[in-house]
């Protein structure tokens, strides 16, 4: 269904775009399961109802009206990367080698470094512009191309900045809480920075580096985005062995990024 | 897979850092045991306890070890209670007990190692094992804590956590299984290490051992155990309570003081990586934050632990503590509301309404005599007598009362090494600790 050819008409941003959400929320086939009310609930020994209080806030209430979907989503990631995702991870670290896999992984470090400069100036920062501007500039000329780092030994170390964050600057509220297929943890705002990521990262690409059209690169550039990020990645679905990973991670993820926007 | 879900991984692992979780001191206890460079001094940097458990050891000062992802690691999944049905709430565990093995490539020495409170095998802590063990030449074999969610489903015969003798008796039985399920390793001889509850479990595991001789164990060492599980408990409760001000109500406003300060010093370190590994150190050099802010952020970890502990157990009992019994949970419920409450309700809570409770109905032992078996003086004779056991503690660790560190030594006459500081398993990872750790099992401490 989706070769080579299909891929290779759609080549304008948006289109790709579509094309990846349509696999992405396609995907998940697990329906939202309400949690079952029990009618007569007996007594217990400590009722939450008596703990929890009206008056107080809980940094766990996290604005979630899609919650029942989420948390499908969350089991449907937890699942794709326990099947799908780590057994790849893992033979990549098996079979490739150290070196390459650490310049695939500036490569594509270098690659969001561009976005991290538009949105550091989107925000006004000189200095993280600068920063960041100048880290994407040495390692893609002396760093032929981002696949060396040597800009953080210069004394530019990345500094992350996304749209997201650039929305959450100028007062965009975070909205509902929302867990993407794959992706993970969003909220609507983090979600729309992610598109307008994704579309300034196609045309680097596209216009600067001459993948436009190549179908071919662009489904091995994003499988090895999606793989690169993985290995990077030390999460694991379910080992913080809480039964209540689902709210720590809306907690953490929720406050983390407010912290991002606000530094 | 977010990159800020690593912002959270950070502060999620206050969790594996801070809960339950050794020594050329040179105070005159060191002097039986002088350590080949005994000359140099303890450099250990945290010299507050409170920080050192929850920054663990600065990047500079850790021992030089393999990465964690260069060294190998399989895991594996044990079916053990095969009859047992797994609640849908924990639909991710039913696959069986998660344990990993780290092998040589040849005949080698096998070490067991068991994770502290709350912990799974996979916590930072037990990477350091993983990791030094393997590179001394071991085969390692890492086990969860008795405590941890996919533990207790899976291979807790109660699933009420904290009896020493039970959670052993588990331990001891699922090891037992793992080396019939590897039985094509070559081993030479058998060992365990352990650390905070997890040196406890060991203890109690090695005693067993003596009775049952399925295994045999060479040595065992013991790294940060409490004396009393229950009085460090309630210590451990205290920092949260005690620390909170206005009181646990105003958890929210602490958390979120908590945060705003991690921000100031990010805005004004811009280049500073938030997920770094020494942005805390680094902020805690340069901030210099109060005693009741460390308990307290130490308190929220071991809550956190706890209490997700509590809920495992009452809804896998269908007890009716805070989940009303016969409550269909499943994978998509929301469990918000039960979090709140169960964060409010703490470890003593459970001792008190949970563990005791059972235990003296179902063994008829006095509440006293229960609590006093959660004591390492419980096996006081066998921990004296033990040639083979060693221990590696700090003389500053928060989860032990004035004076408990004293009586800890007297167990282990002329095999204990304790730090001048490290907190709660802070110096784990330190070069000397390390070191000690690894000479401990191959004979070239004495």
């Amino acid at each position: 269904m989706l070769s080579l050819n299909s891929v290779k008409s759609f080549s304008q941003p948006l289109q790709r775009l579509l094309l990846l959400s349509i696999i992405v929320i396609v995907l998940p086939a697990c329906s939202a399961i309400p949690p079952q009310e029990l009618e007569d609930a007996p007594e217990t020994m400590h009722s939450v109802d008596s703990i929890v209080k009206e008056d107080v806030e809980y940094p766990v209430d996290i604005y979630d009206p899609w919650e029942g979907m989420n948390r499908s989503t969350y089991i449907f990631n937890a699942e794709l990367d326990r099947y799908v995702m780590l057994p790849i991870v893992n033979g990549y670290r098996d079979y490739v080698p150290l070196f390459l896999r650490q310049g695939i992984n500036n490569f594509f470090n270098n690659v969001a470094s561009f976005n991290h400069t538009l949105n550091s100036a989107l925000q006004l920062n000189g200095e993280t512009t600068a920063n960041n501007g100048l880290r994407f500039i040495s390692n893609t000329t002396m760093g032929i191309g981002g696949i060396f780092d040597i800009a953080t030994g210069m004394g530019f170390p990345e500094v992350k900045e996304d749209f997201g964050q650039t929305l959450g600057y100028w007062g965009v509220d975070e909205g509902p809480y929302v867990v993407l297929p794959l992706f993970g943890p969003s909220n609507l705002r983090d979600t729309s920075g992610l598109v307008v990521d994704f579309v300034a990262t196609t045309w680097l690409t596209d216009d600067v580096f001459g993948m436009n059209g190549n179908g071919g690169w662009l489904v091995f550039y994003y499988i090895m985005t999606g793989v690169d990020t993985r290995a990077n990645t030390s999460f694991q679905y379910y080992q913080s062995g809480s039964p209540f990973e689902y709210e720590l991670i809306r907690w953490l993820y929720t406050s983390g990024r407010q912290a991002m926007i606000a530094r | 897979m977010h990159n800020f879900i690593k912002t959270s991984i950070i502060l999620l692992s206050l969790n594996y850092t801070a809960v339950f979780a050794a020594a050329t001191s040179n105070n005159g206890f060191a002097k039986e045991e002088p350590l080949k460079e005994s000359s140099s001094k303890y450099s250990y940097p945290l010299e507050n306890p409170y920080a050192a458990t929850i920054i663990g050891t600065p990047k500079e000062f850790q021992a030089v070890l393999p990465q964690f992802t260069r060294i190998p690691h399989k895991e594996y999944h044990l079916k053990i209670l095969g009859a047992r049905t797994i609640p849908d709430v924990f639909w991710y565990h039913s696959r069986g007990l998660d344990y990993a093995v780290t092998a040589q490539k040849k005949k080698a020495p096998l070490i067991f190692a068991i994770a502290g409170t709350g912990a799974g095998h996979r916590s930072a802590k037990m990477q350091v094992f993983q990791r030094a063990f393997y590179q001394a030449g071991y085969h390692v074999i890492t086990i969860s804590s008795p405590t941890f969610t996919n533990f207790m489903v899976n291979a807790s015969k109660t699933a009420i956590p904290g009896n020493l003798k039970a959670d052993s008796a588990d331990l001891y039985k699922v090891m037992q299984l793992i080396l019939s399920e590897q039985a094509n390793l070559e081993v030479t001889d058998y060992n365990l290490i352990g650390y905070s509850l997890g040196a406890s479990q060991a203890a109690f595991v090695a005693q067993l051992d003596e009775q049952k001789k399925a295994i045999g164990f060479n040595k065992v060492l013991m790294i940060n155990p409490p004396l009393n599980l229950f009085h460090s408990v309630k210590l451990l409760d205290a920092m949260l309570e005690d620390n909170i001000p206005g009181g646990a109500d105003n958890f929210n406003a602490f958390f979120k003081e908590f945060m705003a300060n991690i921000t100031a010093y990010h805005r004004e370190h811009q280049k500073l990586s938030m997920t770094g590994p020494n942005f805390f150190y680094s902020a805690y050099k340069d901030k210099n934050p109060t005693d009741s802010k460390m308990k307290a952020l130490i308190g929220i970890a071991f809550r956190i632990s706890s209490s997700d502990m509590m809920f495992v157990s009452d809804v896998f009992n269908n007890m009716g503590y805070l989940v009303p019994k016969k409550t269909q949970l499943n994978s998509t419920s929301s469990l918000t509301h039960y979090s709140k409450a169960s964060r409010r309700l703490g470890f003593s809570d459970y001792v008190e309404d949970i563990y005791l409770p059972y235990f003296s109905q179902v063994t008829g032992t006095s509440r006293d005599d229960l609590i006093a078996q959660s004591s390492l003086l419980s096996i006081k004779d066998y921990l004296r007598q033990s040639e083979k056991i060693g221990l590696m503690h700090n003389e500053d660790d928060p989860i032990l009362k004035d004076g408990e560190i004293d009586t800890i030594k007297n167990l282990f006459p002329g095999r204990a090494m304790v730090y001048p500081y490290g907190g709660h398993c802070g110096n784990m990872d330190y070069k000397d600790n390390v070191a000690y750790m690894v000479n401990f099992f191959s004979g070239s401490n004495q």
